[in-house]
């Protein structure tokens, strides 16, 4: 094999999971922690940093020990191998950034049952190696990390008028309070999946 | 059988290894939590009662005294109610006629934008230098009150209102005047 026929599959891995098959907008699983740690765009991106050091570590992990496992115990193990990583996670948030652990609350520990990291050991790192499972791993964290930030920029400007903790929007800015409150997450990945879905029809026609 | 040795083998060193690297991050990061715990709470105290140097715990984790040099000036309370969705923790504290001298918001899951303002300052500055009985929403007692509810979140400001009251009602030996 040709070092041309392995770098292109590997660059695919990679970029899948910006726009092809970004995980909140084409597989929609994880929705739960998109939704709700997007009100404003720092939990976002914090969130989005702690999801992908879990999904990382735990594609890894799981590409590595994948012929030791037998096929009949695998999701226990899986299970064991992310809630390790997500404690990790959580224990670090709290002892090094304590205001960001603060406003992620219970949304940390629950990326151990978030689909996302299930759904990649599963569908992906348990059948592919290490290379490959490590690109797959950093795509869809970053391609995760990208759309709940903008989510999160997104509620926050509106809802709240401010970016990043900072203001904005001019003072006579009214903000729409739904926008921050679970209906306007909602709303908002709406409108966001309708715009991907003309992307995916203009520039990749499927 | 030796499917079952495997697998309980495979699942046996995988926890065994988890619970390992678990228990070096906790020795790590034991430290760091509890020192920010402990300074969160020191902050808080300092914050709402500016003037004492000392604070001395009568009743762990609900009641401390704010001594400033010799002196008595007076005590700090920390209490918790159920709010609109979730408890709300706050700290408030009293100077030696038993006049509020501030109000903290140290935890709640209130609605952000609406009763998340509970820990904004126009809210929790109204309680600045009342008295037990001016500790009512205005909206609920319009002769005595002294507190106006933010808009929209009339649950989240009485919440934090009666608590208050209540707190310092069983401190004064008077019952709950809000129960």
């Amino acid at each position: 094999m040709s070092q041309d026929a392995t770098a292109a599959p590997l660059r695919r891995e990679l970029t899948k999971g910006l726009i092809r098959e970004n995980p909140i907008l084409v597989i929609m699983l994880g929705l739960c922690a998109a939704l709700a740690c997007s009100t404003s765009a720092s939990d976002a991106l914090g969130m989005g940093v702690a999801f992908s050091f879990v999904m990382l570590g735990s594609n890894l992990v799981v590409s590595m020990i994948r012929r030791a496992v037998p096929s009949q115990v695998r999701i226990p193990v899986f299970i064991i191998v992310i809630s390790t990583f997500v404690t990790i996670v959580d224990y670090s948030l709290k002892a090094y950034f304590p205001a960001l652990s603060r406003s992620l609350g219970v949304f940390v520990p629950l990326i151990v049952v978030n689909c996302i990291v299930m759904g990649r050991a599963e569908a992906f790192s348990s059948k592919n190696g290490v290379l490959a499972s490590l690109m797959d791993g950093i795509g869809m964290g970053i391609g995760f990390t990208l759309v709940i930030t903008l989510i999160g920029a997104l509620r926050e400007l509106s809802g709240n008028g401010t970016l990043f903790g900072s203001q904005v929007m001019p003072a006579a800015y009214q903000p729409f309070a739904i926008m921050v409150l679970p209906p306007g997450a909602f709303l908002l990945i709406g409108f966001l999946l309708a715009l991907h879905r003309k992307i995916m029809l203009t520039f990749y026609r499927t | 059988m030796p499917d079952v040795v495997k697998m309980v083998g495979v699942l046996f060193i995988a926890c065994g290894l988890s619970a390992g690297s678990l228990a070096v991050v906790n020795r790590v990061t034991r430290e760091p939590i509890a020192g920010w715990e402990r300074k969160q709470k020191e902050a808080a105290l300092r914050e709402v009662f500016a003037r004492a140097d000392q604070f001395k715990e009568v009743t762990p984790g609900q009641r401390w005294e704010a001594w400033a040099g010799q002196q008595q000036e007076g005590q700090v309370f920390l209490t918790r109610v159920p709010g609109y969705s979730g408890s709300i923790e706050m700290m408030f504290g009293t100077d030696a006629d038993g006049a509020i001298t501030a109000l903290k918001v140290l935890s709640h899951t209130e609605t952000p934008g609406l009763g998340a303002k509970i820990t904004g300052e126009p809210f929790r500055n109204q309680f600045r230098g009342l008295h037990l009985e001016q500790v009512v929403l205005r909206k609920d007692d319009p002769s005595k009150g002294q507190v106006d509810a933010i808009t929209a979140a009339t649950i989240s400001s009485r919440a934090v209102t009666r608590a208050v009251a209540a707190t310092l009602a069983a401190a004064q030996g008077k019952g709950a005047a809000n129960p």
